[in-house]
């Protein structure tokens, strides 16, 4: 498995083909956003925004035959919608999921692109190794 | 209140934020009166005067907090309204406006005239007067059905609605339709039935001719701005909001209206339904995504259908009224393109564009990508929301078969893809949004 480089990505994006097309939209500042020999994508903070919200709800096991509840993520997470432009205050020892304000579409052929963090199913308490980078 | 004032409004609009200001300032108001009742200096007749108009005051107060209902963001897709708000400005209305969702299948543009009584109160509060002067009036209201009970290419019929709103700068030219055979067909009606013609009956009959012509003007406006999807739309609302032929003193058939949109999707070459055939291979019809729609009978048969439930003079007026309606809509579709034309060039959804959204979208939706925005080498542009109304219905219509969605085993194998449209659709009309308003940054 390689890495695409910038220009492959810009070429994918390009894709006349939607099959075959590299979704990331919309790209605000393309030249920002995907610079040479970074091989990757920068993306922005998107509208909506899940607060993690106390509850007496324990850990959820990704493997269990009940599959979780949106009642139980509702109860988890209080959704918020932020307008382009406007501000969300994180406060300390707050924790946030947030989406993407870029619709990311992978074609077949291409694999995942995680950012380096925990990622969310961490915090709703999976117990499991946390997933770490990866790349195109 | 102050529950209210926390609720996060579609869109962030301020449109409610205005409304409950007014509010705050007739209840402010109130409050003023009640202190000066107990004032021991005001005399008792002066108190009980007070306190009787404060009781008036917050009793309007809690009506207006009712006409709020369904505002907030649970019914109404927050990525909606700001669209919606650019249709309102491309129109050129000034007006303050919210919007709000109804659990019933029905689009409503309602005015606010509360600036003429509540200028005129006693030693209003300064949060009133404040209010007042911030509002363009009359505040309007737009109502549509709640997220529950459409897909979003339905909200098209939001032109029509808000062609309301311009309805008084499209007029119907003196001496442009040749009323005799209206004239013709009511008198021989009155003579058949026995009845006597009035100055009420032509009272009667301004009123029914204006009403109808406000909603030819509204199709209009919405077939401009919105192309096929105000078609598509608009048969479907026919067909969920059932009520028989359409026809009332206040909306012509809906049969007659289905027509007389499609006659000018036809015009033009090419024309929308050209491009609509060409790109997705179905064929406009009179009854495409409403063949259920009833059609009009000999007038006979209408007169005494309508009878059911309108007065005889009424019913004889609005089918006397078909043997003009098709002339009269011909100069009022005519008379809102030359304004549109002039007034909003930019809102006009024509063929060529019709085509350019078909041509670059529809497919990629098929692939689960929104139609976002158009790629022309370097240039790149926002795909509008009539746009996303259109591809959305050329994809409903004719690739529901190629979304890949699946929903639980046993289940309608068509309602996953809906719902998965709608999520694409949606998602497009959020990320154009969020392009326009880039693009608009100085």
């Amino acid at each position: 498995m390689t890495a695409l480089s910038s220009k492959a990505i810009i070429d994918r994006l390009a894709e006349k083909d939607p099959v075959k097309r590299l979704v990331v939209s919309p790209l605000l500042e393309p030249t920002a956003q995907i610079k040479p020999g970074q091989a990757a994508v920068d993306v922005r903070l998107g509208f909506d925004f899940c607060l993690a919200t106390p509850s007496r709800h324990g850990s959820i096991d990704e493997f269990s035959e009940e599959k979780t509840s949106l009642t139980t993520l509702s109860a988890l997470y209080r959704r918020e919608f932020i307008p382009l432009g406007r501000k969300i205050t994180i406060h300390p020892h707050q924790f946030l999921l947030a989406q993407t304000l870029e619709y990311l579409r992978l074609p077949p052929g291409l694999v995942t692109v995680l950012c380096r963090s925990p990622i969310s199913l961490c915090h709703l308490g999976f117990e499991r190794e946390r997933a770490d980078a990866a790349q195109i | 209140m102050t529950r209210l004032r926390g609720v996060v409004y579609p869109g962030h609009h301020r449109g409610p934020e205005k409304w409950l200001d007014v509010i705050s300032g007739m209840l402010d108001t109130a409050l003023g009166y009640l202190a000066a009742a107990g004032n021991p200096a005001t005399l008792d007749a002066d108190a009980s005067k007070r306190i009787i108009d404060a009781e008036m005051l917050g009793s309007e107060a809690y009506k207006l907090l009712r006409e709020l209902d369904g505002a907030d963001a649970d019914q109404i897709p927050h990525q909606i309204v700001k669209p919606f708000q650019r249709w309102v400005d491309g129109l050129g209305i000034t007006n303050t406006i919210f919007f709000r969702a109804d659990h019933v299948a029905n689009y409503e543009l309602a005015r606010f005239y509360l600036d003429r009584s509540l200028n005129n109160l006693d030693d209003p509060a300064p949060s009133l007067t404040a209010a007042l002067q911030a509002v363009k009036w009359p505040f309007m209201r737009l109502t549509l059905p709640s997220q529950a009970l459409g897909m979003l290419p339905h909200f098209a019929i939001v032109g029509h609605e808000l062609g309301h709103a311009i309805q008084d700068k499209i007029q119907l030219p003196p001496g442009s339709v040749d009323f005799a055979p209206f004239h013709a067909a009511l008198d021989a009606r009155y003579a058949a039935e026995g009845m006597t013609k009035s100055r009420e009956t032509m009272f009667a009959a301004q009123a029914i001719l204006a009403s109808w012509a406000q909603e030819f003007v509204s199709d209009a406006v919405g077939l401009l701005v919105a192309g096929p999807a105000f078609f598509f739309a608009l048969g479907g609302f026919f067909e969920i909001a059932g009520g028989g032929y359409g026809i009332s003193p206040s909306h012509p058939p809906s049969e007659l209206r289905r027509k007389l949109i499609l006659a000018k999707l036809s015009a033009g070459s090419p024309s929308h339904c050209d491009v609509f055939e060409a790109i997705t291979g179905l064929k406009i019809e009179e009854d495409t995504n409403s063949p259920h729609v009833a059609l009009l009978p000999d007038d006979d048969t209408l007169f005494a259908s309508l009878k059911v439930k309108h007065s005889a003079e009424h019913s004889a007026v609005c089918v006397a009224m078909l043997h003009v309606a098709e002339q009269v809509a011909h100069v009022l579709f005519t008379e809102a393109e030359t304004v549109l034309n002039r007034d909003s060039a930019a809102m006009l959804y024509g063929a060529d564009r019709l085509e350019a959204d078909l041509n670059y979208h529809l497919k990629p939706l098929c692939e689960l990508i929104p139609p976002i925005e158009r790629r022309d080498g370097e240039r790149v542009e926002a795909t509008a929301l009539a746009g996303n109304l259109n591809v959305g219905w050329a994809a409903l219509l004719t690739k529901l078969d190629e979304i890949r969605a699946e929903g639980p085993p046993g289940g309608d194998p068509d309602t996953p893809k809906m719902e998965k449209l709608h999520e694409l659709l949606l998602k497009g009309v959020e990320l154009a949004e969020a392009r326009m308003t880039w693009d608009e940054c100085p």
